[in-house]
């Protein structure tokens, strides 16, 4: 049983100040699923996606992964993590490639360090996989928001973690690139764990396993049919949910947030 | 002014200062423009004005004063910044005037007549004595080898720490280290063209310099050119029409920059981004 689980939170808390993020949160990531981490704005998801990656302290409570602690996770290369693409200044000076091989630096200190031989290989293995092959040369800059998306992922793929974190990959992206990278992350499974932080409850049905609604508690988390209730006790107000493809639109009152 | 470099000891320590200057300049400039660090080294450039002071008040080499003022400047904005939530902004702006406060304290504290503090709030190239000369040569190398022997990783870092630290790097280290090197190059820079004009100097070569290519590492290269050529020409012309240097070359500098941007809007007008394909 222990093995089935990746990543395991125990009675995790995180605060910024004195405004609570992340609440006694108890959850266990199965490994080799695409879990989805769902939730209204502002509901801890990034911050979930940070505590578990060791970027954010947190103030109580446990995070194991594969039984190890973050620390040991990160340092054994185990973890990748792909943030936002919006948030990066595209004028950075660095390549296509200059970035798909920086996932390849370990902590070591090895002064006047080359990529080995492998490192290009692998980087252009990745890089034609996720049909980049043509921009390797191009400044980041040069890019569209989907590629440099598509560069992130690979940059943190090139590793072999067991692990992929992303935050929110298909933000303002239009929907074949979004498909596109979805069927990426999609042929990952069961290699990699995969965790991703999104609002496209559109994908939810046709790619996840598991799915994780977050708004400073967890409020479901499991393979279920997601009902409507669950969503709309998740987000506080009415949300339209889409199943299988098939539009349905549930609109209900507003009603009494009850979660604290 | 050949004849004058070979006969005055001044023009060779100003000439060698001008080039070991603008190699640390190239590569601390750019990391600065990158990481958006110009109100930063703007503060760790007037905080070291305090240990300026602090030597002439006690008595040691002013430049000594400066390097510890400015180093310890940079590492506690980075403490302040990683234990508190603070912002960072106004931490500089108190350090930025505090460490003027000081200099000027302790400058009156001192005994006998005041020092003409001129030399280091605008600089003053010709003045570089020999003891000067040896420790920017030791703060040059020093940064050359730490930057190029591990490139890779700062680029890394620079491009996304967050990534860099998830992947199992130490980048708390890396960004004491990295404010600790910016630190050092002010401290040679305030000997070029002064603690006042320091950040012209940290940052237009950049912005020169990134017109031509989006290559980290030819960016660096680039800069440290225009800088060589800048300084060396403002010495020239301080040396000859009788003008302070610090002054010239960030004059220089701000006139290449202007040009060349004029320029390069006239000729990318209708046309492509088609910069760093290299």
């Amino acid at each position: 049983m222990e093995n089935n689980i990746a990543i395991a939170l125990k009675d995790v808390n995180v605060s910024y100040g004195s405004e609570q993020v992340l609440s006694d949160i108890t959850v266990n990531f199965p490994a080799s699923e695409m879990t989805a981490i769902i939730g209204p704005n502002g509901g801890g998801k990034t911050t979930l996606l940070k505590a578990i990656s060791g970027l954010i302290k947190v103030d109580s409570g446990k995070i194991s992964i594969f039984g190890e602690d973050a620390k040991t996770a990160r340092e054994k290369g185990w973890l990748g993590y792909v943030p936002q693409a919006a948030q990066f200044d595209r004028l950075f000076p660095i390549r296509v490639e200059e970035v798909i091989l920086t996932g390849t630096l370990k902590n070591h200190l090895m002064p006047f360090m080359k990529y080995s031989l492998d490192n290009h290989q692998k980087a252009h293995e990745i890089l034609e996989q996720l049909g980049l092959l043509d921009l390797k040369e191009r400044q980041i800059g040069q890019l569209s928001g989907g590629q440099l998306q598509k560069v992130l992922i690979g940059r943190a793929l090139i590793k072999d973690p067991k692990i992929l974190l992303l935050d929110e990959p298909t933000a303002s992206i239009d929907t074949q690139t979004k498909n596109q990278i979805y069927q990426i992350l999609h042929h990952l499974v069961p290699e990699i764990t995969i965790i991703i932080v999104t609002h496209d409850m559109g994908a939810i049905s046709s790619y996840f396993d598991t799915v994780a609604c977050l708004n400073k508690k967890i409020h479901y988390h499991g393979t279920d049919q997601l009902t409507q209730g669950i969503i709309d006790d998740t987000f506080g107000c009415p949300v339209d949910l889409i199943a299988h493809g098939i539009p349905h639109r549930v609109f209900k009152e507003d009603k009494e947030i009850y979660h604290d | 002014m050949i004849e004058a470099i070979l006969n005055y000891q001044f023009m060779q320590n100003a000439l060698m200062t001008a080039i070991m200057a603008s190699i640390v300049c190239g590569i601390i400039g750019t990391i600065v423009v990158e990481k958006k660090l110009v109100m930063m080294s703007g503060g760790i450039a007037h905080t070291a004005f305090g240990g300026i002071g602090l030597g002439y008040w006690l008595g040691f080499e002013p430049i000594l004063g400066a390097l510890i003022f400015s180093a310890g400047s940079s590492l506690l904005i980075t403490t302040i910044k990683r234990k508190t939530n603070t912002n960072t902004d106004t931490l500089i702006g108190i350090l930025w005037s505090t460490g003027m406060a000081l200099g000027i304290l302790f400058i009156y504290l001192s005994p006998g007549y005041p020092p003409d503090m001129a030399s280091y709030l605008f600089g003053d190239i010709l003045t570089v004595t020999h003891f000067d000369l040896y420790i920017i040569f030791g703060l040059v190398v020093f940064t050359v080898f730490v930057i190029i022997a591990f490139f890779s990783r700062w680029l890394s870092y620079l491009f996304d720490d967050e990534f860099s630290f998830v992947i199992g790097m130490n980048t708390c280290f890396m960004e004491y280290f990295m404010f600790l090197l910016i630190a050092l190059s002010i401290v040679v820079l305030i000997r070029v063209v002064g603690i006042i004009l320091v950040i012209a100097l940290l940052t237009a070569p950049t912005a020169i310099a990134k017109q031509f290519t989006f290559n980290l590492k030819f960016l660096m290269i680039i800069y440290s050119l225009i800088g060589m050529i800048i300084s060396i020409s403002g010495i020239w012309l301080s040396f000859y029409l009788n003008i302070p240097s610090g002054a010239m070359i960030i004059l220089l500098l701000s006139a290449l920059f202007f040009v060349s941007t004029f320029f390069n809007r006239k000729k990318k007008a209708g046309k492509s981004l088609s910069i760093g394909k290299k």
